[in-house]
C-alpha cells in the first residue's frame, strides 16, 4: 500500500475510529491519544497490510485493542495511583503508602446522589435516609441508625436492603458517566456474562443494555426493573472504579 | 500526522535496547517466568511425537502446565488425536487448544491478523502469544511437506522494532521443538511463515493488568 493509497483510506475511516474513541473515554484528550496510536499502528501495519479484509475492518480492530490497552492501563492507575489532588496538604505522609484502591464515586459525591435519587422518587424517603445515615457513619450498628429514626434496627437494615439494588440502578442509569466510560461498563456487561457462578441471563442482559447503555427509557422497557435490578449487581461487581462504593453503602 | 515514522509507540511491557543483525532495536518481551523446566515437544509419558500444539500451549502457559499434562487432559475431554503410530499422535486443533486453555483456567480467542502490527499490538499488549507458522519457512527446509499452510504453533514473546523508526524488525519466538531459549526471527521471514499462511493467533481473552 502506497503512502497515498494509505492516507485516502485513512482518511474516510477517520470518522470511525474518532467516533468508537470517543464513545469509549469520556476524556477527550485520552480520547485523542488513543485516536493518535491507532494512527501510528494502522500507518505502521499498512506496510505488511495485504489487503485480505476490508481497510476499515482492519483499523477497527486496531482500535478495538488499543481501546482495550488503555483502559487496562487506566485501571491499573486506579489501581495503584492515588492523584495528589485528593490529598490534604496538611498530610502529605499520606502520598508515601500505594496501592490501596480509592473508591472514586463514594467519597464526595455518593450522599448527593442518594439524596438526588431519594428527591426523584427511585426510593423511598426512608430509605433515603438509612443509606444516607450509613454512608456517614458506616461503623455505626443497624440499632444506633434506627434509634434515630425511631425504628428497629432490624427494619433499618430491611430499608437499607431495598435501597441498595434501587440506588444501584438508578446510578447507572442516571449517572453512568460518573461512573466509568462507556467501554469500561461495556467490559463490565461482558465478564458478568461470562461470570462463573452468577452469570447474567439473557434476558437481564438485554435489559441492562437497552436502558442502561443505549439509555432507551420507554416505559415498556422499564417494566422489567427486577431484570435491571439484578443486572446492575452483577454488572457493578466488574467495575473498578465503583467497586468500592457499594460496600461503602 | 503522517510526515514521519518517528512517533513512539505505547508499550505495556518492559522495553530493552540491543544490537541485532547490525540494527540497534529496542526489544518488547514477556517477562519469563517459567515455573518449571521447559522441554522439547515430544516430552511425554504416551509416546506421542506429534505435540508439538500441546507443548506450544505448555510453553504460553509459562510451565505451569506440563505437555504430559496436557496430552492426558486432551485425551480425555477427546480433543486429541490418537492413531497406531506414536509419531502421528498428539494433534490437536486450534479449537482443541482453546477448549484446553479454557480448561487450564487461561481462556483465550482465536482471531485473524492482517499485518504484523496485529501480531506486535498483541505481544505489547503484555502477553505471550500462539502463532500458527509453516514450519518449513521457520526452519528454513523448503524440502518440508508444504510452505503455503500453517502447520505449527510457536509462542510469540517479543518485539524487536528499529530503535529509531520503531519499524518491525522481527519477533522473539519460542518454538516448541526447542523451547530453551527464544530465538529472533526478522520480519520478512515472520511474514511469509504467519501473515502468508493465514495469519492466524492465539491471544488471551482477557490480557493480564
Amino acid at each position: 500500500m502506497t503512502d497515498q493509497e494509505f492516507a485516502e483510506q485513512w482518511r474516510a475511516v477517520v470518522p470511525q475510529v474518532t467516533r468508537a474513541c470517543r464513545y469509549a473515554f469520556s476524556d477527550p484528550a485520552l480520547s485523542a491519544d488513543v485516536a493518535q496510536q491507532v494512527a501510528v499502528r494502522a500507518w505502521r501495519g499498512a506496510q505488511s497490510f495485504r489487503g485480505d479484509c476490508p481497510f476499515n475492518l482492519w483499523v477497527l480492530k486496531i482500535t478495538r485493542n488499543e481501546i482495550n490497552r488503555a483502559i487496562r492501563r487506566l485501571t491499573r492507575q486506579r489501581v495503584r495511583e492515588t492523584p495528589l489532588d485528593r490529598l490534604p496538604e496538611a498530610s502529605p505522609q499520606l502520598a508515601a503508602p500505594d496501592a490501596v484502591p480509592e473508591p472514586e464515586l463514594a467519597a464526595a459525591s455518593l450522599p448527593r446522589l442518594v439524596a438526588s435519587a431519594g428527591a426523584s422518587g427511585e426510593l423511598t424517603a426512608a430509605e433515603a435516609r438509612c443509606v444516607l445515615e450509613k454512608l456517614e457513619r458506616p461503623q455505626a450498628s443497624w440499632d444506633e441508625i434506627g434509634t434515630l429514626f425511631g425504628i428497629s434496627g432490624a427494619h433499618c437494615a430491611v430499608l437499607h436492603c431495598r435501597a441498595i439494588p434501587k440506588l444501584r440502578a438508578y446510578l447507572l442509569m442516571h449517572h453512568r458517566d460518573q461512573i466509568a466510560p462507556g467501554a469500561l461498563i461495556e467490559e463490565a456487561v461482558r465478564l458478568a456474562a461470562r461470570d462463573s457462578r452468577q452469570p447474567l441471563t439473557a434476558t437481564e442482559e438485554a435489559t441492562f443494555r437497552t436502558i442502561v447503555l443505549e439509555r432507551n427509557e420507554r416505559p415498556a422497557q422499564r417494566r422489567n426493573l427486577s431484570a435491571l435490578r439484578a443486572a446492575c449487581a452483577k454488572v457493578i461487581r466488574y467495575l473498578p472504579c465503583t467497586a468500592a462504593s457499594p460496600s461503602t453503602l | 500526522m503522517f510526515e514521519d515514522r518517528e512517533r513512539l509507540l505505547q508499550i505495556d511491557l518492559p522495553v530493552r535496547r540491543e544490537r541485532l543483525q547490525g540494527r540497534e532495536v529496542t526489544v518488547a518481551c514477556v517477562p519469563d517466568t517459567a515455573a518449571r523446566e521447559v522441554r522439547p515437544a515430544g516430552a511425554n509419558a504416551f509416546g506421542f511425537a506429534g505435540t508439538t500444539g500441546l507443548a506450544t500451549v505448555a510453553l504460553y502457559l509459562g510451565g505451569n502446565v506440563s505437555e504430559n499434562e496436557l496430552v492426558s487432559l486432551g485425551l480425555s475431554r477427546g480433543l486429541c488425536s490418537r492413531a497406531d503410530a506414536g509419531a502421528l499422535s498428539g494433534g490437536v486443533s486450534q479449537e482443541g487448544l482453546l477448549h484446553l486453555l479454557s480448561d487450564c483456567r487461561a481462556p483465550a480467542r482465536a482471531e485473524r491478523g492482517y499485518s504484523l502490527e496485529d501480531l506486535a499490538q498483541s505481544v505489547e499488549s503484555g502477553s505471550r502469544v500462539i502463532a500458527f507458522v509453516n514450519a518449513g519457512e521457520l526452519w528454513d527446509q523448503p524440502d518440508g511437506p508444504s510452505l503455503s499452510d500453517a502447520n505449527c504453533a510457536v509462542v510469540i514473546e517479543g518485539v524487536a522494532r528499529d530503535a529509531q523508526s520503531q519499524e518491525i524488525c522481527g519477533f522473539l519466538v519460542r518454538d516448541p521443538t526447542a523451547p530453551d531459549k527464544s530465538v529472533f526471527v526478522d520480519a520478512a521471514r515472520t511474514g511469509r511463515m504467519w501473515l502468508d499462511t493465514g495469519g492466524w493467533q492465539i491471544v488471551p481473552a482477557q490480557p493480564p493488568l
